[in-house]
């Protein structure tokens, strides 16, 4: 199944209210690569990650209008999993790090424990083995029961990933991981997402172009609710064709 | 004189005179509360008399001696009894509001119902509570009948509160705990809960504050001059704001009306006291 295409997105248009903010959007979304969403503030980025994880549903107003996705060939908003399942294997990570009002690794456990029974030895194995993939477990492991919400931005950031790593999902979509983070914390995230890249397919959106360059191999370029261009990356931020994406690639480079 | 320094100079005198109003204000809302409480505290020397405060009512008119046990007891269980009702109805009705509704028409409909509820006088609580439980269901002037007005007294101070609290909770922890594929019970229970409970706190404090320090919904629905102080449902009490209504109304004893105001207040003063502590407890 590798390098298959694990999502197939098609025609899709989602709105908020009567306002369109995805349109006309068709793409695959291989296995096993980084791919990048790229775009300015506003042209639907977000909102095709909430899709893809059907947390779209959960924004008042919002509603796929027309097209379709599929994950592994089947529709996404008719799938025979239901949405709690889709959410399970199709992880995401929020541009702002949340972590839950409970301690360290209660947070790391949040969904791994609801998705299946654990016993208390499998408990310290998750909380252990997902803390040091995202390099955490050097700098909490003495403090696991004290609070989440006391770690800085950068470790809530990487705890946050570690939560949604405990479910095993099949892909990781990251929206703007690092846009609330420090350049030292950002790095750290970027490693991992190279790391993490041979195990579950990552998704990222950003709006920074030369972090799409270091972390992805395919990347999508929205221009305004539109996918303008889509391609490997190298391809697409040397070279593109989209009049639109050339000026702000160029204009960024120079 | 060039024009940006009058400019200057006039902003400047309206800075001082806002920061004077401020500062007013503030000592004034300083002095009110604070000079009731030394008033009644400096009136109240009967509260240091543990006889008062242990005691049942005594002597001829009844009341100018003895104490208010039977009072205290009685207040204290008439609001236990209207929590206990209130504040999973209150709770319920909040998360409803916050989390299921989905329509907003139907959410500001039912909002202004509640709203209206909080607004209205607790006289009009009362002579529904005598209608309603006291005579329609025949549960006479009684510890039960008392407890469920209050339990509508404070239903909609609790549910306000609580929903606001709910609402206060940014709509990205929801995203991102229903994100990892769990139910909205686990989400409201782990993450939404733990995150409003000391808002909704605030709103018990204030609507048990509330409640124990009327005498119209309790006057004619559980309320009695003097009980012995058993306290069953079907049972009558007394309590504190109509023991003092009838010690000052038929002048029975001033110092003991002043003594019975004293242990309402520092009673209500501890019990945010211990609110404050336990909110303390939960940031840590």
């Amino acid at each position: 199944m590798r390098n298959g295409s694990l999502f197939e997105v098609r025609e899709l248009q989602v709105c908020y209210g009567d306002r369109k903010i995805l349109q006309e959007v068709s793409t695959d979304i291989p296995e096993g690569v980084v791919t990048a969403i790229l775009g300015p503030s506003g042209c639907g980025k977000s909102t095709l990650l909430r899709a893809m994880n059907r947390t779209l549903e959960l924004i008042p107003h919002a509603r796929i209008a027309r097209g379709v996705i599929r994950f592994r060939g089947e529709d996404l908003m008719s799938h025979p999993a239901g949405p709690h399942r889709i959410r399970k294997r199709i992880g995401i990570v929020q541009q702002r790090p949340l972590p839950f009002p409970m301690s360290i690794q209660d947070n790391v456990l949040f969904g791994a424990h609801y998705h299946e029974r654990l016993t208390a030895a499998r408990k310290r194995e998750i909380v252990e083995t997902y803390l040091t993939r995202v390099g955490l477990w050097g700098e909490v492991k003495d403090r696991l029961k004290a609070s989440g919400g006391a770690l800085s931005i950068g470790q809530q950031q990487r705890l946050c990933i570690a939560r949604s790593l405990a479910n095993r999902p099949e892909v990781l979509l990251m929206d703007e991981p690092c846009s609330a983070l420090d350049p030292a914390s950002t790095a750290k995230i970027e490693d991992l997402i190279l790391a993490l890249k041979d195990e579950v397919t990552v998704v990222i959106v950003t709006h920074n172009l030369a972090q799409a360059r270091r972390v992805s191999s395919r990347c999508l370029f929205f221009l305004a609710g539109t996918l303008a261009e889509q391609g490997d990356t190298g391809q697409v931020l040397t070279a593109p064709c989209h009049p639109g994406v050339r000026a702000i690639v160029s204009g960024q480079e120079g | 004189m060039p024009p940006e320094s009058a400019s200057v100079g006039t902003r400047h005198r309206a800075n001082r005179v806002f920061l004077v109003m401020v500062w007013i204000s503030g000592i004034v809302g300083i002095l009110i509360p604070s000079g009731i409480v030394l008033y009644l505290l400096a009136h109240g020397e009967k509260l240091l008399d543990p006889s008062f405060l242990l005691g049942r009512p005594r002597g001829t008119p009844l009341g100018s001696a003895g104490g208010i046990l039977p009072a205290i007891a009685g207040s204290f269980s008439l609001v236990c009894l209207g929590l206990v009702v209130a504040l999973p109805l209150a709770i319920g009705g909040a998360l409803y509001l916050s989390e299921f509704i989905r329509s907003e028409r139907a959410t500001r409909g039912a909002r202004l119902l509640i709203e209206s509820l909080a607004a209205i006088p607790s006289i009009i609580y009362g002579l529904f509570g005598y209608a309603f439980f006291v005579v329609l269901l025949r549960m006479g002037v009684s510890l039960g009948a008392g407890g469920l007005v209050l339990a509508i007294v404070m239903f909609p101070i609790v549910l306000i509160t609580a929903q606001e609290a709910f609402d206060a909770v940014p709509r990205d922890y929801r995203e991102a705990a229903l994100a990892l594929g769990v139910d909205r019970w686990v989400w409201i229970r782990r993450v939404l809960f733990p995150k409003a409970w000391t808002r909704i706190l605030a709103g018990v404090v204030l609507a048990v504050g509330h409640a124990v320090g009327s005498a119209a919904p309790v006057l004619f629905t559980a309320a009695v001059f003097f009980s012995a102080g058993s306290l069953q449902l079907d049972r009558p009490v007394m309590t504190l704001p109509t023991h003092l209504y009838f010690l000052v109304s038929e002048a029975v004893s001033f110092p003991n009306a002043y003594g019975t105001a004293s242990a309402l207040v520092v009673g209500l003063f501890l019990f945010n006291a211990a609110a404050m502590a336990l909110r303390n407890m939960g940031r840590e």
